[in-house]
């Protein structure tokens, strides 16, 4: 049965998510390699990859703060405060390097605590220009991304040519490919998978391998192109936020078990992650400049947008025909929070109905929040 | 028999900063109606490079922090959160996005309000100055999207390690050039060098004549404090460049030095000497300053006022405006690391004769509570100096409790005490 076949690559997916940094630590044991964090959102894993050491997007996990409260308040956002919490108690003392970048305050302050903390770590704080029109920003990307490839040379003791690097490049680009290929298919049929495993598949291939995510990634879109079409009944949906981490399961299962079905997304742990590709032709190092510049999707971590994000999110809803979006704001997270105003007026604008939840690090009472969601979905039928 | 509580004994000339800044806005305000282009900044007083282009500026952190400090900021933030904005957002970012929305007509204020003093001029640009707090990136995108005017984000580095200033330095100027070519291009008229200069020569004066006061507040007991360094903060930061700031601080290097020779204190009957970290709660900053008295600790120094605004002074050559502003800029406390801040935190603490550290949990403000643990912790180690957190936030008075700040500074009194006593024996 392909369900089955499907379940059984899921459940390998899930394995990777539902522990990330023991499995990581299982598989650094088995095959002797480095392996680098990196904080969401910008940096290029492909640099990591191509000096021949394993390159992983940090996640959060599900652990109670504690021993974190010591380095850090509570009005800190939830995968700040998490990372710290598990980084102070040792349980990311099994990498070699972490790369944090220059998104917000709340990750600068991250990066900082935890070198001080993780001093046999190769700590890394990647200032890439966060201004898309600034005279000189292709110079001074390139010249971040090269100072920090002198520093993973040194870690690895291995140089990073062009040939290896465009490798990598193309290694990622076959992978994001695939996630979009992955993408289209639940678009159009959205009961194909429920959504959280959606969200698990992309969270992994943040976690596994590069070449064995796609191996895996090719089985699975295998069985699911030959799966007949199911009935999608229900109120379509797109998930817009959540930048840096990925909802909980638990508020995904309940948009969908309140009869909301989720048609698309522009989360960092969906659409945005493998959104753009890296030009393979030229320069690899400035290929990856001018994704970061030139090809990224409107991101409130960055100034002088090409397009503002609400205007993006409006043309996207539309695209995707939902009947009307979840807001999902991290709590604590200021870029979202400066940009949800604008977001609200051109929803409301473009006569689209929305609902912002606000997530939490720590279990909420989901209650409250299913209430707001049914009668949001009432309101759309 | 009614017992009289001890006061805090503030500085006379501390007074006068109301007065200019009700001048300055008024001045703002005549500007714009004869058809000069307001400009609208947030953060660090890069905003000079405005003032050579005969433009007037309406800093953020003054217009808020002055109204706060009168608690009368209600309307902006009612403003901003009719707007949408979450109180979980940086107070004085959300206020100035309130008063952006009343400048605009889009938020209505009650008749019976002072229209005066909280409606402003629209501006034909903003400026991001944030300090590298990345919470200015959305800031000012949301200005700009508002008024549907420019916006120059000034980025200085973070120095992740001491070699970085020079770099972030010389990146810095290259930015003032590029904003410079924007102020022109808005004006239409060529910049005026020599009138920067000129601007340079009076904020050299303002900024050393501060810092010396400050620093005669090493003696014990000191006679002024932290309350007062912070009510004459708009000195060096909303009011800097414009006349009468020498001046003033002229007037209160003056004063700090007669109360030294006269025996007069900040605090009636100093017993213990702190240092903080952090902003304040611009409303309660009178209830503070009292409360700290009443117990008879001065706090002497801080951050806020010592690290942040103008902290190079010896680094500003008129000749060289660019390069004068840019390390005032990148090398201010915010953008240092831990190590930095425990090491230069330790020397303040010898220098001021520090018992104890407070450290205001700003709510809305990541930027000034990144290490607040570490620090704490480190201090203690180092210098077996105790220290407490105590609530509150920059402008958002929501967030403050007089119980807690009560409960917590005595707390740490009696800590400081019992260490005393431990060293008698």
């Amino acid at each position: 049965m392909p369900r089955s076949k499907i379940s059984g690559i899921t459940d390998k997916f899930r394995a990777v998510v539902d522990e990330p940094y023991e499995k990581l630590k299982q598989w650094k044991e088995v095959n002797k390699k480095k392996i680098v964090g990196c904080s969401p959102m910008h940096f290029p894993e492909e640099l990591i990859h191509a000096a021949g050491m394993l390159p992983v997007v940090l996640q959060e996990t599900d652990e109670t703060i504690t021993t974190g409260f010591s380095y850090i308040y509570p009005f800190f956002c939830g995968i700040t405060r998490n990372l710290i919490d598990i980084g102070v108690k040792g349980q990311l003392g099994f990498l070699d390097g972490l790369i944090y970048s220059d998104l917000c305050v709340q990750n600068r302050t991250a990066a900082s605590i935890l070198r001080q903390n993780l001093p046999s770590i190769y700590v890394e704080f990647a200032q890439l220009p966060s201004s898309f029109t600034k005279e000189g920003v292709m110079e001074d990307t390139i010249k971040e991304l090269d100072r920090i490839k002198a520093n993973l040379e040194k870690l690895t003791g291995r140089k990073i040519d062009d040939k290896s690097l465009k490798q990598s490049i193309l290694v990622y680009n076959k992978n994001r490919s695939l996630l979009r290929r992955l993408h289209d298919l639940h678009r159009a049929d959205p009961k194909l998978l429920p959504y959280r495993d959606m969200q698990v598949i992309v969270q992994s291939s943040m976690l596994m391998p590069k070449e064995e995510h796609t191996q895996l990634l090719e089985e699975l879109l295998s069985e699911m192109e030959g799966m007949k079409p199911t009935s999608v009944k229900g109120s379509r949906l797109f998930l817009s936020g959540h930048l840096c981490q990925s909802p909980k399961a638990d508020i995904l299962d309940l948009i969908e078990g309140v009869g909301g079905v989720i048609v698309d997304d522009d989360l960092y742990t969906g659409y945005r992650h493998y959104a753009v590709d890296v030009e393979v032709n030229g320069s690899p190092i400035q290929a990856l400049a001018k994704r970061h510049l030139e090809k990224s999707l409107p991101v409130p971590t960055r100034t002088d947008l090409p397009i503002r994000w609400e205007k993006y999110l409006v043309d996207r809803v539309k695209a995707s025909k939902a009947q009307g979006a979840v807001i999902l704001v991290v709590k604590f997270c200021e870029p979202h929070l400066f940009y949800y105003p604008f977001i609200k007026e051109a929803l409301a604008k473009a006569c689209i109905p929305h609902i912002m939840v606000e997530t939490e690090h720590e279990v909420v009472s989901l209650e409250g929040v299913r209430t707001r969601l049914q009668a949001f979905i009432e309101m759309l039928r | 028999m009614v017992t009289q509580m001890k006061k805090a004994n503030k500085l006379n000339s501390t007074s006068l900063i109301g007065q200019m800044m009700t001048a300055s806005f008024a001045d703002i305000k005549r500007q714009a109606a004869e058809g000069k282009k307001v400009v609208w900044a947030n953060g660090l007083p890069v905003y000079v490079l405005v003032r050579a282009a005969d433009m007037p500026v309406l800093h953020c952190e003054g217009l808020v922090a002055g109204l706060a400090a009168k608690r009368l900021e209600k309307p902006f933030q009612d403003a901003a959160e009719a707007f949408g904005l979450l109180p979980d957002a940086c107070s004085y970012a959300r206020s100035f996005i309130g008063a952006a929305k009343i400048a605009k007509g889009d938020y209505r204020l009650d008749p019976s309000m002072n229209q005066d003093l909280l409606l402003m001029p629209k501006p034909a640009l903003y400026v991001n100055s944030a300090g590298g707090c990345g919470t200015g990136r959305p800031w000012g995108e949301a200005m700009a999207t508002l008024f549907n005017v420019p916006v120059y984000h000034f980025e200085p580095r973070f120095l992740w390690n001491e070699s970085d200033l020079k770099d972030s330095v010389a990146d810095f100027v290259r930015q003032e050039q590029e904003f410079i070519s924007l102020l022109e291009k808005i004006t239409g008229k060529p910049y005026d060098w020599n009138r920067l200069k000129e601007l340079l020569v009076e904020v050299k004066r303002a900024v050393t004549l501060r810092n010396e006061a400050m620093r005669l507040c090493q003696h014990i007991p000191s006679p002024a404090s932290f309350f007062d360094w912070t009510t004459n903060i708009a000195a060096v930061a909303h009011l800097i460049g414009l006349p009468g700031t020498g001046d003033l601080l002229q007037k209160t290097k003056e004063e700090v030095g007669q109360r030294i020779a006269q025996g007069i204190s900040a605090v009636p009957n100093e017993k213990y000497r702190l240092y903080w970290d952090g902003i304040l709660t611009w409303g309660k900053i009178g209830v503070l300053a009292n409360k700290f008295a009443a117990l008879d600790a001065c706090v002497v120094a801080g951050a806020y006022t010592h690290l942040v605004w103008w902290p190079r002074p010896e680094m500003i050559d008129p000749e060289k405006p660019l390069e004068s502003i840019a390390y005032n800029c990148c090398d201010i406390v915010l953008l240092r690391s831990y190590e930095y801040r425990i090491n230069t935190l330790a020397d303040f603490c010898r220098q001021y004769s520090i018992d104890g550290l407070v450290i205001s949990e700003t709510q809305t403000c990541r930027a000034f509570n990144s290490h607040a643990f570490m620090i704490m912790d480190g201090l203690a180690r180092r210098l077996g100096i105790p220290a407490v957190t105590i609530g509150g936030d920059s402008c958002d008075i929501r967030f403050y409790s007089d119980a807690q700040v009560d409960t917590r500074l005595q707390a740490l009194l009696e800590t400081i005490e019992a260490r005393r006593k431990v060293r008698q024996i």
